[in-house]
């Protein structure tokens, strides 16, 4: 217990500790003006840096705040005001031989990928647990378990990386540092007691889970499983919250003068679809994260019992990692379209400029998410008798996904020599330009989510036979709403976007996704009731699935983080030289956009670190089983 | 829709998919394709409703109006 508990709590007890001190004024920290100045808002415009102002044409020009009058503070007028200092490189701390942007950038980005671990796996414990309650199958509860196990000691790490991250932050930007922590001084105060009750919660409901079985004891388990969740849940939020104005300044004016109102700061422009879209992918995240851990078992079982346990524990984990993933894409339009409404700027910057070929590589890496989802299931209908009836039609599902994953990831403009462009005719290809366009990539998505999920019906009608009378018009209902819902996906990709204007393209985008959701919520429901008390061709073999289907569970996790650190690293980057956009200016001698090679070096980098810490928590779980009779060793005491 | 329950023949194959123990030619009329065009015809309409609704909703038509 000892192992789990003290490097977190210490962690913890650091990171509140800091939080504390810096406000209270470190030396050196005199640049980041918590000020006490007369409310008044010339005085404020007099006192501060013209950061960030911008004149609107048509308005008067923004007078000189260095000509202004003197500011006289009134005593009995006093207001904490929160001013975003004017630096210069002098005021960023440098250690020797020490990057401060990479110690930073990576801390935060480990600390991101076991938060996201932490976070999401409670959230499918819980569901397991109460499948298990509810079916009165212990395999659920016992599943369960084990995947809580996997997290206990991540959430160790999270806490180390965090205090990490936040002694990093303190040390190499102490003035951002101050200024966040000025305006979030409530919520981080509050963040650090709710790291308490998470802390508490977690330990509880993992050390009581035998101790808490049965009856009423279940369902005051199952109740702190719902507390747990609720408290890490929050701790996001609030995360989030710090993260989002940095993107999206709410609550302080044009120079970033703080106006007091930590509500408004928080619930920020792009706060709501960072946590939607954190929720999602955290879920998909965990899930290929405890799915390698299965796979990592499945290899190294050599009982067939354990083998057929962490076939099942791999298959439940890629299924919630597919189920958060299949809604993924539609987060992320969700929250690229509020980038674009709050800022087109950034929004331009994000997709068209300089981040636009990060975005290849992205489609890379999601398309070989859904290939090694798709492989996988298509190995695990081994496991049943009657999945011969289905072989046929895989390789029809390989060539749609592999054909939408290469429209998926074709360039619109090409990285060209004079030679090439000449040779070429243009910057665009004759026939693979016009796929390289968003109308081509959103179509090639929604079909590739709807082949997925085609691969996940026929995995789940592999082992059985349907007894209900209507059976064939009900795989007449479910053949024709593909077909007439994959018309209507290419009619709004091929109409809408090759024959009309921008408007119409951006706008038929909708229609696209909601289409995608209303197949998959409809064929899910007419599948059920199909299946319902359907008759399976033979118990399914458990364990009967090839060694090399664990690696595209292995494949799902790496594929995962890589993302996770190339896509995180885009939204940070898209500040630009920021430290709060258009409102607090990095003057620090980082204060500029990696090349893209850089960055995916660091990302990769820091990819390698976490898989390292990953094996490290799945090599911990596997000796904590281990006893060694060490015989002689002990003298025989009389009690 | 009457006739025996589909059982699985165990023959397999591609044809297969359908699981239905074959009822003769207006069978597979009358249980498949009726229902499939029939659900078809349905879907497309639902699907142009969708479409229309969300450009609507968007304050454009279903077809460019320049």
């Amino acid at each position: 217990m000892r192992l789990h508990l003290f490097p977190g709590l210490s962690a913890v007890l650091l990171l509140a500790l800091s939080l504390f001190l810096i406000p209270a004024g470190l030396p050196g920290l005199g640049l980041s003006q918590t000020v006490a100045a007369e409310t008044a808002d010339e005085g404020v415009k007099a006192r501060i840096q013209p950061v960030g102002q911008v004149r609107v044409a048509g308005e008067p020009e923004l007078k000189n705040p260095e000509s202004g009058p003197a500011v006289e503070v009134e005593e009995e007028d006093k207001a904490e005001l929160v001013v975003p200092p004017k630096l210069t490189a002098a005021d960023y701390p440098r250690i020797p031989g020490v990057n401060g942007r990479i110690v930073v950038w990576l801390a935060a980005q480990l600390h991101l990928w076991f938060a996201a671990l932490v976070l999401a796996v409670p959230i499918f414990v819980f569901i397991i647990e109460a499948i298990g309650m509810r079916t009165r199958d212990k395999r659920y509860d016992d599943m369960a378990y084990e995947f809580i196990k996997v997290s206990i000691t991540a959430y160790s790490l999270t806490a180390i990386l965090g205090g990490l991250l936040a002694f990093g932050l303190a040390i190499f930007y102490p003035h951002v540092f101050r200024y966040l922590t000025a305006i979030f001084k409530e919520s981080m105060f509050y963040y650090a007691l709710l790291f308490f009750v998470e802390s508490a919660t977690l330990y509880v409901y993992y050390y009581g889970w035998h101790w808490l079985q049965g009856g009423f004891k279940k369902w005051v388990h199952l109740t702190l499983g719902l507390l747990l969740n609720a408290a890490g849940t929050t701790l996001m939020f609030l995360a989030n919250a710090w993260l989002t104005f940095t993107m999206s300044p709410a609550g302080v004016d044009a120079a970033g003068v703080f106006s007091g109102d930590a509500w408004a700061a928080i619930h920020n422009y792009l706060w709501n679809p960072i946590n939607i879209h954190r929720l999602v992918a955290n879920v998909a995240f965990g899930g290929s994260i405890v799915g390698a851990y299965a796979a990592f078992k499945f290899l190294s079982a050599s009982a067939r019992e354990q083998k057929a346990h962490y076939d099942w524990m791999g298959y439940t984990a890629n299924f919630i990692a597919i189920s958060a993933l299949l809604p993924l894409p539609f987060a992320g339009y969700y929250l690229t379209a509020e980038i674009y409404a709050y800022s087109q700027q950034m929004g331009i910057t994000l997709m068209g400029g300089i981040f636009a070929w990060m975005f290849i590589i992205q489609a890379v890496l999601i398309g070989t998410l859904f290939l090694s989802a798709n492989y996988y299931l298509w190995c695990g209908m081994g496991r049943s008798d009657g999945a011969h009836r289905y072989n046929g039609y895989v390789k029809y599902l390989a060539i749609v996904i592999i054909g939408a994953f290469l429209v998926w990831f074709t360039p619109h403009t090409l990285v060209l020599t004079n030679q090439e462009l000449k040779a070429l005719g243009g910057p665009y290809h004759a026939i693979l330009g016009p796929l390289g366009i968003m109308p081509a990539k959103n179509t090639a998505v929604n079909i590739m989510i709807l082949f997925t999920t085609l691969s996940f019906l026929m995995y789940r009608r592999a082992n059985k036979i349907p007894t209900v009378a209507w059976a064939r018009a009900g795989n007449a209902i479910q053949i024709a709403l593909f077909s007439a819902g994959i018309l209507n996906i290419l009619f709004l990709g091929i109409y809408h976007g090759y024959f009309t204007n921008t408007v119409y393209k951006v706008a038929a985008s909708i229609p696209q996704v909601l289409t995608t959701l209303v197949i998959i919520v409809a064929s899910t429901v007419l599948d059920t009731m199909m299946y319902k008390d359907a008759k399976q061709v033979a118990p399914l073999h458990w364990g009967r699935v090839s060694g090399r289907s664990q690696y595209a569970l292995f494949l799902l996790a790496v594929a995962f983080t890589w993302l996770m650190g190339l896509m995180g690293y885009i939204r940070s980057g898209i500040r630009q030289h920021w430290h709060v956009k258009d409102v607090f200016r990095d003057a620090s001698v980082d204060a500029f956009t990696p090349t893209l090679g850089y960055a995916a070096n660091v990302v990769s980098v820091g990819t390698i670190l976490f898989m390292a810490m990953v094996i490290f928590v799945f090599w911990l779980s596997q000796v904590s089983t281990i006893k060694t009779e060490a015989s002689g060793y002990w003298e025989e005491r009389a009690t | 829709m009457g006739g025996p329950s589909p059982v699985y023949d165990g023959s397999g194959g591609p044809g297969c998919l359908f699981l239905v123990a074959g009822n003769g030619r207006m069978g597979i009329v009358k249980e498949f394709i009726a229902p499939f065009v029939i659900a078809f015809a349905a879907f497309c309409l639902l699907f142009l409703g969708l479409d229309f609704s969300i450009m609507k909703l968007q304050g454009l038509t279903l077809f460019f109006n320049p």
